[in-house]
């Protein structure tokens, strides 16, 4: 299978197809949720979102969300708004980019 | 195995959910919180009960150790065994997780290849334990119904295991005296027992169990006394034997039951064996299906003669006389059957064919459905009180100075020497004998010399007459012979002759002569009389005729000579007369 230039490409095991969309979909609320804490500054909130990523993240096959979760998680810990928003920046563009292949 | 995934992440779940149910786990329940698994496993949700607990550590609204600590200690669910999910950084967790009696650990994000190996081995654990804890139960249970105390010991004799029995029996639970040296329940009366020995070998070196005595494959029974919780000591029965490993001794198990009623009836036993064994009374227990002798004491043998060893096995017709007719024994069953007992008279036979009267008592031995277990015979000899008797009756019936019968006696033979002749239609004489001169002896030479005649007297009377006739002394110097089944009165005046011969002699008495004579009076049943009283009271008539005729003769009772016209003074002049001489 070939894709784009800026496509990312992840192999994840079929056993788990039938979760890994309604997974990518989660993220998409979690940007939106992250967003409107951000504004608020709930720096709570934003450290379960970015606990919850990193834990889940690479387990369904996205290391790169487990990654993204645990900047958010530790910038939420000390409320470093500038990071968390670069966190929520990186989730949408590697959402927008990211490409399933099954295996 | 049911498992219970406790995460406050959907998508943790969700993915728990999906590996899990890919490898075969399909029995999954979830809460999204530590409160909410707890809920679950009280719940009826948890039927099955949950095997497995997967909990995140980190959950907002109930934290997962906190939840971890709270089953932990609950009795119900202490052996659940619970995997704690942790952040890959969270060393503090894991090591919290571990303390907090956590089985094992799981990093998120999950690695599915260690997800997977770590439930299975968990699993696999548990199902060990599970039979482990089931067989350890089915032990409990069934040493639980056990009546004896069982304690199951280490090798340094310390107590690791108490059934219920063994509690009770020492007063102490199980936890009380877990890791204690079971030795110390001793009473120091029962030193010399090998459980007591466990504690004096501890000092040496060694297996202590070794140094007790206690050997690979060995049982040691035996009794001894212990002490309860109460310091109240009680005789005890025990059996020890060792557990071996590899051919050495690991441990022991002890059985053991008090035996305080046992004892007590062992002594009662012992009693009342002590008081047949000694007992005058001759013992005899037979066993009802055999019929055979099964025991008997030494006073049995004493008054039979046979020694134990040939009276065992034997019937107790071996005692039989033939006295007794088969009736008399019909009799004797019938009533035992019937009312358990019988006693009477009986008479049997020694060993060495003596015959023997004896006061027999026969109870029936039986068992609470009713069936007679054993006949006990319990027999005294007679022999001494049947001779009393006998010579107490004789007594009352006989003259003691002749040995003749009396006038008791003579008037009951009489009696039924007339019955005998109404039935035989045969005739009885009966002869009054009075002495003539008797009464000059006695003055003369003394009563010694007198009784001496009169003992010559009745010797000379009873060789005259047939053993089936009666002399007898009535009086002073009077005898009345009673001949029965006479023909008529030829036979009656031929014993008189007889007797006037033989006593018209002189005696000689310490070498005086002592002359007697006789008058005699005869009348004969039923010719001259018809009854006893009537027929003596003809003979004394005619004796007195007799008398009157001049002595030293007989007269026969005629109706003409009517004895009550003789009058008073008649009477004494032919008295008066005799004594005289």
């Amino acid at each position: 299978m070939t894709s784009g230039p800026d496509k990312v490409v992840v192999r994840i095991d079929h056993d788990l197809e039938e979760i890994v969309p309604g997974y990518l979909k989660n993220r998409w609320n979690d940007v939106e949720a992250m967003r409107n804490a951000l504004k608020q500054g709930d720096f709570e909130s934003l450290r379960v979102l970015g606990h919850r990523m990193k834990g889940s993240g690479a387990g369904y096959g996205f290391d790169a969300i487990t990654e993204i979760g645990r900047g958010v998680e530790n910038a939420a810990k000390t409320s470093q708004a500038g990071e968390i928003a670069q966190g929520i920046q990186d989730l949408v563009a590697y959402l927008e980019r990211v490409e399933v292949v099954y295996e | 195995m049911k498992i219970l995934i406790a995460d406050d992440s959907q998508d943790d779940r969700l993915l728990l959910e999906t590996i899990l149910n890919k490898a075969g786990f399909r029995d999954l329940v979830f809460a999204d919180s530590g409160p909410a698994a707890r809920a679950i496993l009280e719940s009826a949700v948890a039927i099955p009960p949950v095997g497995l607990v997967l909990m995140d550590v980190d959950m907002p609204g109930g934290n997962g150790l906190e939840t971890l600590v709270l089953l932990k200690g609950a009795d119900r669910f202490r052996h659940l065994p619970v995997i704690m999910v942790t952040g890959q950084a969270d060393v503090q967790d894991v090591v919290r997780a571990f303390e907090r009696g956590a089985v094992d650990y799981i990093t998120k994000p999950f690695n599915r290849v260690e997800l997977l190996a770590r439930v299975k081995s968990v699993i696999a654990l548990e199902e060990a334990n599970q039979k482990v804890r089931h067989s350890e139960k089915r032990l409990r249970d069934l040493t639980s119904a056990l009546g004896e105390g069982l304690a199951s010991l280490d090798a340094a004799g310390r107590l690791a295991f108490l059934n219920p029995a063994g509690e009770h029996l020492l007063g102490r639970s199980e936890a009380e005296l877990l890791g204690r040296e079971f030795h110390q329940t001793v009473h120091p009366d029962g030193r010399g027992c090998p459980i007591a020995a466990i504690g004096a070998a501890e000092t040496d070196a060694g297996c202590p169990l070794e140094g007790a005595g206690l050997h690979p494959g060995q049982v040691r029974v035996g009794e001894t006394r212990l002490v309860d919780a109460g310091g109240a000591d009680f005789p005890a029965s025990y059996s020890l034997v060792a557990l071996v490993e590899e051919r050495l001794v690991r441990g022991a198990v002890v059985a053991f039951r008090d035996i305080t009623a046992l004892k007590r009836d062992e002594e009662r036993l012992r009693l009342a064996a002590s008081i047949v064994r000694n007992s005058q009374e001759g013992v005899m227990i037979v066993d009802p299906g055999t019929m055979c002798i099964v025991d008997i004491n030494p006073a049995f043998t004493f008054i039979t003669g046979y020694p134990r060893e040939e009276a065992l096995g034997r019937k107790p017709s071996l005692l039989h006389s033939g006295r007794q007719e088969a009736e008399f024994y019909r009799v004797l069953w019938a009533q035992l059957e019937r009312t358990g007992r019988w006693q009477g008279e009986i008479w049997n036979r020694r060993r060495d064919g003596e015959l023997f009267p004896e006061w027999l008592s026969i109870t029936a031995l039986r068992d609470p459905q009713g069936r007679t277990t054993h006949y006990v015979g319990l027999f005294t000899d007679i022999t001494t009180r049947k001779r009393m008797e006998e010579r107490l009756q004789h007594q009352a019936h006989h003259d003691v100075l002749t040995g003749l019968p009396n006038r008791i006696l003579m008037t009951d033979r009489l009696g039924r020497a007339l019955a005998q002749a109404r039935r035989d239609k045969r005739q009885v004489g009966l002869l009054y004998v009075d002495l003539d001169g008797f009464k000059p002896i006695n003055d003369t030479h003394g009563h010694g010399a007198g009784d001496a005649v009169l003992r010559e007297v009745a010797n000379h009377l009873g060789r005259l007459i047939r053993a089936s006739d009666t002399a007898a002394r009535v009086g002073g110097d009077e005898f009345v012979i009673i001949l029965g089944g006479v023909q008529g009165e030829a036979d009656v005046t031929a014993v008189a002759d007889k007797v006037l011969a033989a006593l018209s002699r002189t005696f000689w008495v310490d070498g005086r002569a002592c002359v007697v004579g006789a008058s005699i009076g005869i009348a004969l049943f039923p010719r001259d009389a018809e009854t006893g009283e009537e027929l003596l009271g003809r003979g004394d008539t005619a004796m007195y005729q007799a008398k009157r005729e001049g002595r030293n003769r007989y007269c026969i009772w005629q109706r003409t000579a009517d004895p009550a016209a003789l009058s008073a003074d008649e009477r004494q002049m032919a008295l008066g007369y005799d004594d005289g001489l």
